[in-house]
């Protein structure tokens, strides 16, 4: 499709497009928080590594949650120009995984420590 | 099936609650960045003066935002595109990844 016959979608579409771009990058900076919380205030007995590695984790969640909004906003204005389909995305999937097995690491080393 | 409406004329207010939700969205999104700014201020106090630095970098920078989206969002309330131009997107996840890379180096150091 040349340039000339992509239309500038319907204002509502293009907030809600921006609202959910940001939507992300909430996640992003609570990702961030989280992974700052882990290593600040998870007490597991004097262990500071598994603090850390949780630490770790959600905060490199939260950088690719960042990256991966972008590129969707993008991606999605363009489907949107073109009146095509809004591609599928697995950074849900991606952050509910990973959300899911830090919390439940941590769960289990706050209640075997 | 409705049909959408016809866009705002130039100058005028687009109908409905849309922009009010996302300049709402914005909002929220710079309070998170106040919120992790204050957490690497914390993480830094008695700690490490990088950290404390970091934290009061990140804190000025996200309060700055703060301000930035209300100034703008008054003088662009009559743009039916609102607060996304392309750059402002640009901008905001450059600050998130900042803050990000931030955040990484005081879990690290921790």
């Amino acid at each position: 499709m040349t340039e000339e016959q992509q239309q500038e979608p319907d204002y509502r579409f293009t907030l809600a497009n921006e609202r959910t771009y940001l939507a992300y990058l909430r996640t992003s900076l609570t990702c961030y928080a989280g992974g700052l919380s882990a290593v600040q205030f998870l007490n597991l007995g004097g262990e500071r590594w598994p603090g850390r590695v949780i630490g770790i984790v959600l905060v490199a969640t939260g950088i690719i949650t960042t990256l991966g909004a972008f590129r969707r906003w993008q991606v999605n204005l363009s489907a949107m120009r073109l009146g095509a389909r809004l591609p599928v995305t697995r950074i849900p999937l991606m952050l509910a995984a990973t959300i899911a097995v830090v919390g439940l690491i941590g769960l289990l080393f706050s209640l075997l420590r | 099936m409705t049909q959408p409406p016809a866009p705002p004329p130039p100058g005028a207010q687009p109908p409905g609650l849309q922009p009010e939700r996302t300049l709402l969205a914005w909002r929220r999104t710079s309070l998170g960045l106040v919120a992790n700014g204050l957490l690497l201020l914390t993480s830094g106090i008695g700690t490490s003066d990088v950290r404390l630095g970091l934290g009061i970098v990140v804190t000025v920078l996200a309060l700055s935002c703060w301000a930035t989206v209300s100034a703008v969002y008054r003088h662009l309330r009559h743009d039916p595109g609102g607060l996304g131009s392309d750059r402002v997107l640009r901008v905001a996840a450059g600050l998130v990844l900042l803050v990000g890379l931030f955040d990484l180096y005081a879990v690290v150091t921790r």
